[in-house]
């Protein structure tokens, strides 16, 4: 069973995360005729032991890619992980680092120090003719346009990622 | 003690879960399925969505719902009381839904008998946005008492959506939500995607969401092509 919030059980590495139960519901032989009541209209704030949940799971995929390239290295230490993220992303380090050391007990990478660099975006240009990729920070512009042609239909690439840059084992 | 050596990676954690789901979109695809992400913070108003989406459409597409709940099965009920079939995803703690899941809910489903799968992803707007479920659509629903702030706030949802629905226009009066600011902010982050103002309590604005939907669900715009 996976964790739900900071102080409950601890996965093992190597432990299937994605437990799944997928149960089949069949609809009831004479349906009532029904409209969308007030249910979905409820209090819509998040819990705030929610936040800490997103942080865990990019962890823990985080510490999966760490561990398999050690193994491979036949490291017997893993010092430092070099991340790079989009700076779009909300999830906080200091959350992914306390959950990197818990995590990673008993592990090659247990006490490894987590580096975090953030990056801009990348956009593609739609405007056909051009098509030019480039990375803007949504932080220092108001509106994002193409460099090379100035045109404003321009797609996010990839909105958030996290990759796994560099490892420094012994 | 051995030395230490900086190994280089360049692996993307997410890197797994997009070739499952692009995977599972093509078997969608092939099966002549259309499968539609909806995510929202909870109570934003996913599951009335649905409800109103199978109303609406219920008798030109055969519908079948996914419903992903940390742990109940409140919103799977809903959907058969209306005589539709439900596959409940218990994540069991996991904040979003991935690919597996998905394609484990999937294999309870029979796929040549349905046109359309409405997939209600678990409530919250920070990771469901970076998983891939294979879905072709990716609805981002945001409910007006929730406040204008939200694309400021998780960037990630309004960058990933396809499509932005503004539920609970009912609630204009009192909730202070600036429309245009959201269009605006919504508009940096993603040029591409519509911004559709509706109620699913009075009805108000789900003819446009519908016909958008049916674009994108029929052929040969739809998954069939």
């Amino acid at each position: 069973m996976p964790l739900v919030c900071g102080t409950k059980t601890v996965p093992q590495i190597g432990e299937e995360w994605n437990v799944v139960r997928a149960t089949i519901r069949r609809p009831s032989p004479s349906p009532p005729v029904d409209v969308p009541g007030t249910d979905g209209y409820a209090n819509g704030r998040e819990a705030r032991t929610e936040g800490m949940v997103h942080e865990l799971s990019i962890t823990n995929d985080i510490l999966r890619v760490v561990v398999k390239h050690a193994r491979r290295e036949k490291a017997d230490r893993v010092h430092r992980v070099a991340l790079v993220v989009s700076e779009l992303s909300d999830l906080q380090p200091i959350w992914i680092q306390r959950y990197f050391d818990r995590i990673s007990e008993g592990t090659v990478a247990h006490g490894a120090r987590l580096e975090i660099e953030h990056q801009a975006p990348e956009f593609l240009c739609n405007r056909s003719g051009c098509g030019v990729r480039f990375s803007v920070s949504l932080r220092t512009v108001d509106r994002v346009v193409c460099p090379q042609c100035g045109g404003g239909d321009c797609t996010m690439q990839e909105a958030a990622d996290y990759v796994v840059e560099e490892i420094e084992v012994s | 003690m051995s030395q230490t050596r900086v190994v280089r990676i360049r692996e993307s954690i997410l890197a797994e879960n997009k070739v499952q789901a692009a995977a599972l979109r093509e078997r969608l695809t092939a099966s002549s399925v259309a499968m539609v992400n909806i995510m929202a913070s909870p109570g934003g108003g996913k599951t009335s969505l649905i409800l109103r989406t199978i109303q609406e459409l219920r008798s030109e597409f055969r519908i079948a719902v996914v419903e992903a709940d940390i742990d109940s099965t409140v919103d799977a009920d809903k959907v058969t009381a209306v005589g539709i079939e439900a596959v409940q995803i218990e994540t069991g703690g996991f904040c979003h839904v991935d690919a597996t899941m998905v394609q484990a809910a999937l294999a309870e489903l029979r796929l040549g008998d349905l046109d359309l799968i409405l997939l209600e992803n678990v409530g919250n707007l920070i990771c469901t946005a970076q998983h891939d479920t294979g879905a072709h659509v990716n609805v981002a629903l945001l409910s007006l008492p929730e406040g204008d702030d939200k694309p400021l706030k998780y960037p990630i949802m309004f960058a990933a959506a396809d499509i932005v629905i503004i539920n609970k226009t009912d609630y204009a009066e009192i909730a202070e939500f600036d429309i245009d600011a959201v269009r605006h902010r919504i508009a940096q982050l993603n040029p591409r995607s519509e911004v559709l103002p509706v109620s699913c309590r009075t009805g108000d604005g789900i003819a446009a969401w519908i016909e958008w939907l049916r674009m994108r669900v029929t052929p040969p715009h739809g998954p069939r092509c």
